[in-house]
């Protein structure tokens, strides 16, 4: 993917900038990326297995497709965090369809995105956003446990 | 340093302080390599992620996403506007005033719905590290699952809340004339103030 990429901004003549891009936004992200995985590393080692089991994992059933998500939908701090938490913590814990549910959870509903859709968007389209939206992490976590589980 | 970076930075703060409780400086030690080791494991990743995201965001500019979407009722607008989220690269700090200026230059509420989905469940430049840390298989059946969701929200509004639609468009407008408002207001003070200080 990246390699596709590069080559269109190697048409367009633009790869230096591209990569000069790339690099910019890294360094914006290493402060973070560093601490997040100090946080990955204590997590792994702090959080009881037993505790993700019941609640997360193969046995714990509907339970794992609502707080699944509801724990996605409260952690911040943008792919960077979020996904190496999830490899650390919950990734050798969860079902499939709970992993798809809380990685969908942690991107649409995510309550982080609140103040921005307020501000911008206005309440109407909030209600509407999470009226639309809220149960389908859940939903698509299901599907994929009855299809893939 | 941005507040995700310090609120980071205060969480594993707090748990190092745990740890040392639990099982002292071993225990730390433990959670430092534990840690270290992870990023070591998917440095190669991340700096893929990245080229991708800086690929995408030479790419993709406002003023084509602007074009795209600026118009285009019933199933055109939410496709184009999924299509837009997956390739649109930034944070909710620049998606969320983005999509308040499409709507204001014409795009619908059920197009911005499609997007915003989009944006949150297929952005391009999040798929490699996906990949890296959930892996390819999970990845590819939430992709597959889905799918059709961004684009039917979007056409559902479009079709069924054409009023409800409406209205937020309208909220939308009043929120940014409020915002110009103020900007105005503030600015207007700071030269007031200039002018008292001589």
């Amino acid at each position: 993917m990246a390699l596709v990429l590069m080559f269109f901004t190697y048409r367009q003549g633009k790869h230096w900038e591209s990569l000069k891009e790339a690099k910019k936004l890294l360094l914006a992200v290493l402060p973070l990326l560093l601490a997040a995985f100090v946080v990955v590393g204590f997590m792994d080692l702090l959080i009881p297995e037993k505790v993700l089991q019941t609640w997360l994992g193969a046995g714990s059933g509907w339970r794992g497709l609502i707080a699944g998500p509801a724990i996605g939908a409260l952690i911040q701090g943008g792919p960077y965090a979020f996904f190496p938490l999830f490899d650390a913590v919950f990734r050798e814990s969860v079902t499939t369809g709970t992993a798809i549910a809380m990685i969908s959870a942690w991107g649409m509903i995510n309550v982080g995105h609140l103040p921005y859709e307020f501000a911008f968007l206005g309440p109407r389209f909030v209600i509407l956003k999470y009226a639309l939206y809220l149960a389908v992490p859940s939903l698509a976590g299901l599907v994929a446990d009855v299809l893939f589980g | 340093m941005n507040k995700n970076t310090l609120g980071m930075a205060l969480v594993a703060f707090i748990l190092v302080i745990i740890a040392f409780f639990q099982g002292g400086l071993p225990l730390v030690g433990q959670g430092f390599v534990a840690g270290g080791k992870t990023l070591l494991r998917v440095f190669p990743l991340i700096v893929i992620a990245f080229i991708v995201a800086g690929a995408v965001s030479m790419l993709i500019s406002k003023k084509m996403v602007t074009r795209w979407l600026g118009e285009g009722a019933g199933w055109k607008g939410p496709f184009l506007g999924s299509l837009a989220g997956a390739l649109v690269p930034g944070g909710p700090f620049f998606f969320y005033p983005l999509m308040a200026t499409l709507i204001i230059s014409g795009a619908n509420v059920g197009t911005m719905i499609s997007f915003v989905a989009a944006k949150t469940l297929w952005y391009v430049g999040r798929v490699p590290i996906e990949v890296a840390f959930v892996g390819a298989r999970v990845t590819a059946i939430r992709f597959l699952i889905t799918f059709a969701i961004p684009i039917l929200a979007g056409a559902a509004v479009n079709v069924f809340l054409p009023g409800f639609a409406e209205k937020i468009k309208i909220e939308v407008e009043h929120l940014q004339a409020r915002k110009g408002e103020q900007q105005r207001v503030e600015g207007e003070e700071k030269q007031n103030g200039g002018v008292q200080t001589d």
